[in-house]
């Protein structure tokens, strides 16, 4: 038989980030995908790919995919399924979904995305469409709730604006990469990228100013691979979770030497003068009780910053914590007051040239049912006209049926028990579900919950998907097709609302009149991108903005249309007007006292090179270059403790304890224990079990405070204290093949 | 001609996609070493620092590896690559033992050493190794030592051009921009680095 190999141009979905991923030219040889490489004409990578975008076929031909759709038949809490035809799981989910609405009323279904299933615009634009036409306001996904979401909402609540801020670093001579996980920073969602995967070629961006001189600043608990290689000029090891005051003691010095940019002040800020008395207090010496950082540390950064023209600042997009608007209001407090507000080399604002996207028929949930999403009291919900449900609001309501319990819901390409606070929380309260379905790649943790399960097929088994970033227009192409019966969870959405009775609104199911609906507010249409091959296509304008200090336009919906030194919308709602530092549940000025049974801070990185939230863990070229779960600790704190290297651990909070290995690292403040999130994941193919995600298990999320949240937004706090006990291996590890 | 690497440490930042992109395209199994990544601290917190280095097959002009064969499987060709062919190769593991780099390994699934040929079938397509291709801080560069045009030769003379393992002599055709920034990071410094190679070579697999 003759070979055939043939290159298909398509998009990443390594690390699956809205909007738009690296291009990918993958190499296919009877019609096997054999790996993939990057495409070299498309401008975010320019022929780049990361660990994880190299892992595709592993990805695709993993072992443990689920291929064929499969139903509960045992108790909740185990993995007891059986297989069950496509037939027959379109009209379990046709006939629970149409008797949730009629005998209980939309809003008692609930859909949540996620992103191992895919997670681009047209995904999240149907999936909300496919709700709101059955008349449910109950959407919910980590980016509004815990992630980027509330970050953004705090930074437009500031300084307005279309999108977040993002450093122009092709200009910039001082880049400050400001951490407050631990790891490399989380995922991005249009605006700030993380160096765990290539998105936006930032890597090289960043390196190619570094090597024309300009400077860099990581603050981080610890020393990340970033600040290796001599690239930092200065590491800040602050303390886990106390950003807020190194933020806020900064605009103190600005404020206080007065570096501020007094004519943007004058002209483009209101609050300042309320600001300025409020800030006096937080002084470096104040800021080092708190972060330990020096204040001297402090206050040359603050100056540093302040008298660089050409400065970014880039913060994690998941800042996780309680006290969020204190850090959320400071930065871009910081940004404005400094004057590198859309400024060359300082944070811009970014305007895609163009749209793709269609109506999501938002006005089909009804007025008085729009009321009763999950969350409606709380003030980002209430900011975001109720647009979506919050979590923990989901899982209150699951548990204590207040305001009332929901009582289906379709979970796509997501693993809450494992990537959400607490787990055991979470697993009880979606017992209380009368159905689950999850559509995803493989098992996981959450699917011991669900009623049925389905194969869903990797990106590279579906078919078109037109992506836009900036202005250029990439096609996310079919390479293989599906294995076994997985399918694209586009189609099976299309189908499920036909089945529904929906088709009208629905493209009569057609998923390529649906693309073309999508693409078309971009005035290209499907035939020209397809022919565009791995070039795409570039709309006019420039990919990265060339205009600057758009003010007039961005702050026109902000009260006065000025910067909100002192925010009028907060205060108006009865909360803080000015950043007013709160710290985390556990610091020692909220908790006097805990750091006698539990003395040292704990955080874990949100995500590394290796892996993507819970998923990605199974595939052997990744897990092989780390293969345990660990917590990395300095070597003389392990030696007080009597660790050792590869020593088991038990890590316990006065929340919940885990059991992993220890990593010694030097690069690390002595008082941190330095986790890692979203660790279940077995890998067969290295002879590695699935290991427990709840109490003694391997996932921090059971370490950490529920409450209290963020007033505002209701983010809760991604840091606890904790005290370490050396153990014996945990159970799960006598199933290792060594 | 004489092809040779040139990386520069200060943009490596470690996130293996030389190490994955090598194993999907060549020896197609995970851990398996063509290309490793050397990554340890200097110092002590708060005054410490951080160091990866990554770690190829270094195409010595004087390769251990090729001087112990006794089947002429492992030979230097065009360019000067070092290569095995597996044809030959009977699975004797001297080459793995020889290599003080480490950067041979024998394969499970045939028996044979698998090592770096500077994906020698790409060459020949005019593209380059896969590592330097898709290496997204650019850190590493291929080209040819004999032609002082190129690239290569003329970041080394810009950059300097230093290479590990002095003491083993084997003459590497791996350079490295930033290795004295290294050097001077701490007294140990060059001891520490040393002895990441060496425990580097002890990982056979």
């Amino acid at each position: 038989m003759a070979q055939t190999s043939e290159t298909v141009s398509t998009l990443c979905h390594g690390c699956s980030y809205s909007g738009y991923n690296c291009g990918l030219l993958a190499r296919v040889k009877d019609g096997v995908l054999e790996r993939v490489e990057g495409n070299p004409h498309n401008p975010l990578n320019r022929g780049k790919v990361c660990a994880k975008g190299l892992a595709a076929p592993q990805w695709v031909y993993n072992p443990q995919r689920i291929l064929y759709p499969i139903k509960r038949t045992g108790p909740k809490g185990t993995e007891a399924f059986e297989r069950i035809s496509w037939d027959e799981a379109m009209e379990i989910l046709t006939e629970r979904i149409s008797e949730v609405r009629q005998s209980h009323g939309p809003e008692y279904l609930l859909l949540q995305k996620g992103q191992s299933s895919g997670w681009f615009s047209l995904h999240h634009l149907l999936m909300l469409r496919f709700l709101y036409a059955l008349g449910s306001p109950n959407f919910s996904s980590w980016s509004p709730y815990v992630c980027y979401g509330p970050q953004l909402f705090y930074h437009k609540l500031t300084i307005g604006g279309p999108t977040y801020t993002r450093p122009d670093y092709d200009r910039a001579d001082l880049i400050l990469e400001w951490f407050t996980g631990g790891g490399q920073g989380g995922p991005s969602r249009g605006g700030v990228e993380t160096l765990n995967t290539n998105l936006r070629s930032v890597p090289k961006k960043i390196l190619d100013r570094l090597d024309r001189g300009a400077k860099l600043v990581v603050i981080n608990p610890q020393l990340i691979p970033l600040a290796a290689n001599g690239r930092a000029s200065r590491w800040m090891p602050i303390r886990p979770g106390t950003d807020a005051a190194l933020a806020l003691s900064m605009i103190h010095v600005i404020i206080d030497r007065e570096l501020y940019d007094r004519d943007f002040v004058s002209r483009w800020c209101e609050g300042f003068e309320e600001l300025s008395a409020h800030v006096k207090k937080y002084t470096p010496a104040w800021a080092e009780v708190i972060t330990g950082v020096p204040a001297r540390d402090i206050a040359d950064l603050a100056e540093e910053y302040a008298q660089t023209p050409r400065a970014v600042i880039r913060v994690s997009e998941a800042p996780q914590k309680r006290d969020l608007q204190a850090f959320g209001t400071a930065i871009p407090i910081l940004i404005a007051i400094t004057g590198h507000l859309d400024r060359p080399g300082a944070n811009v604002w970014f305007r895609p040239s163009g749209r793709l996207g269609f109506d999501v028929l938002a006005d089909r949930v009804s007025g008085d049912v729009r009321e009763k999403v999950l969350g409606a009291d709380r003030f980002y919900i209430r900011a975001h006209h109720r647009a979506f449900a919050h979590f923990q609001d989901v899982v209150e309501a699951l548990a204590n049926g207040r305001p009332y319990r929901p009582r289906a819901m379709l979970l796509y390409g997501s693993n809450p028990v494992s990537t959400a606070r607490d787990p055991a929380r979470i697993a009880q309260a979606l017992r209380e579900l009368d159905f689950l379905a999850q559509f995803d790649v493989t098992l996981n943790p959450t699917s011991r919950f669900a009623d049925l399960v389905l194969p869903a097929a990797t990106r590279y088994e579906c078919g078109d998907q037109p992506c836009l970033w900036g202005n250029h227009l990439a096609l996310s192409q079919k390479v293989i097709s599906p294995l076994g019966e997985s399918r694209d969870e586009l189609e099976v959405t299309l189908d499920l609302a036909c089945r529904l009775g929906m088709g009208a609104d629905f493209w009569d199911g057609d998923r390529e009149v649906m693309v073309r609906d999508f693409l078309s507010p971009s005035g290209v249409d499907l035939e020209e991108l397809r022919a565009s091959r791995s070039r795409g296509i570039f709309l006019s304008g420039d990919l990265e903005p060339q205009e600057y200090e758009r003010y007039e336009k961005s702050f026109g919906r902000l009260p006065g249309g000025r910067v909100q030194l002192f925010n009028k919308k907060l205060a108006a709602g009865g909360f803080a007007g000015l950043p007013t530092f709160l710290g985390e549940p556990e610091d020692p000025s909220n908790a006097p006292g805990l750091e006698r049974e539990y003395p040292l801070h704990f955080t874990d990185e949100h995500s590394d090179v290796f892996s993507h939230h819970s998923w990605m863990r199974d595939l052997p070229w990744l897990r092989s270059k780390r293969p345990f779960p660990t917590v990395k600790i300095h070597p003389l704190t392990a030696q007080d403790h009597g660790l050792g290297s590869g020593d088991w651990v038990e890590v316990m909070s006065p929340h919940g304890m885990m059991i992993v290995q220890v990593e010694l690292f030097e690069g690390l403040r002595r008082d941190v224990v330095m986790g890692q999130h979203g660790w279940w994941q077995g890998c067969p193919g290295l002879g590695l079990p699935e290991m427990p995600s709840h109490e003694g298990g391997v996932n921090p999320n059971a370490l950490y405070p529920w409450e209290p949240a963020d007033p505002v937004t209701g983010n809760i706090s991604k840091n606890t204290r904790v005290r370490l006990r050396k153990c014996g291996p945990p159970k799960w590890a006598d199933s290792v093949d060594s | 001609m004489r092809y040779g690497l040139y990386i520069e440490l200060s943009r490596c930042i470690g996130c293996h996609a030389c190490v994955v992109g090598c194993e999907s395209l060549n020896s197609r199994a995970e851990g398996s070493g063509r290309i490793r990544i050397l990554d340890f601290t200097l110092g002590s917190y708060p005054d410490v620092t951080r160091w990866i280095v990554p770690l190829p097959c270094m195409q010595c002009e004087h390769p251990p590896c090729v001087s112990v064969c006794r089947f002429s499987a492992c030979t230097r060709g065009d360019g000067g690559i070092v290569r095995v062919d597996a044809h030959r190769c009977v699975g004797c593991g001297l080459c793995v033992l020889a290599c003080p780099y480490g950067a041979r390994r024998m394969r499970p699934e045939t028996g044979c050493a698998d090592g770096c040929d500077l994906c020698r079938e790409r060459l020949s397509d005019g593209r380059q190794p896969l590592c330097v291709e898709t290496c997204p801080g650019e850190a590493i560069l291929f080209g040819d030592l004999d032609n002082p045009q190129s690239e290569i030769r003329k970041r080394m003379e810009e950059g300097g051009a230093d290479f590990l393992g002095k003491t083993y002599k084997t003459r590497p055709r791996v350079f490295y921009g930033g290795l004295e920034k290294l050097i001077q990071a701490s007294p140990d410094a060059l001891s520490v680095l040393e002895s990441e190679i060496a425990r580097r070579a002890q990982i056979k697999s």
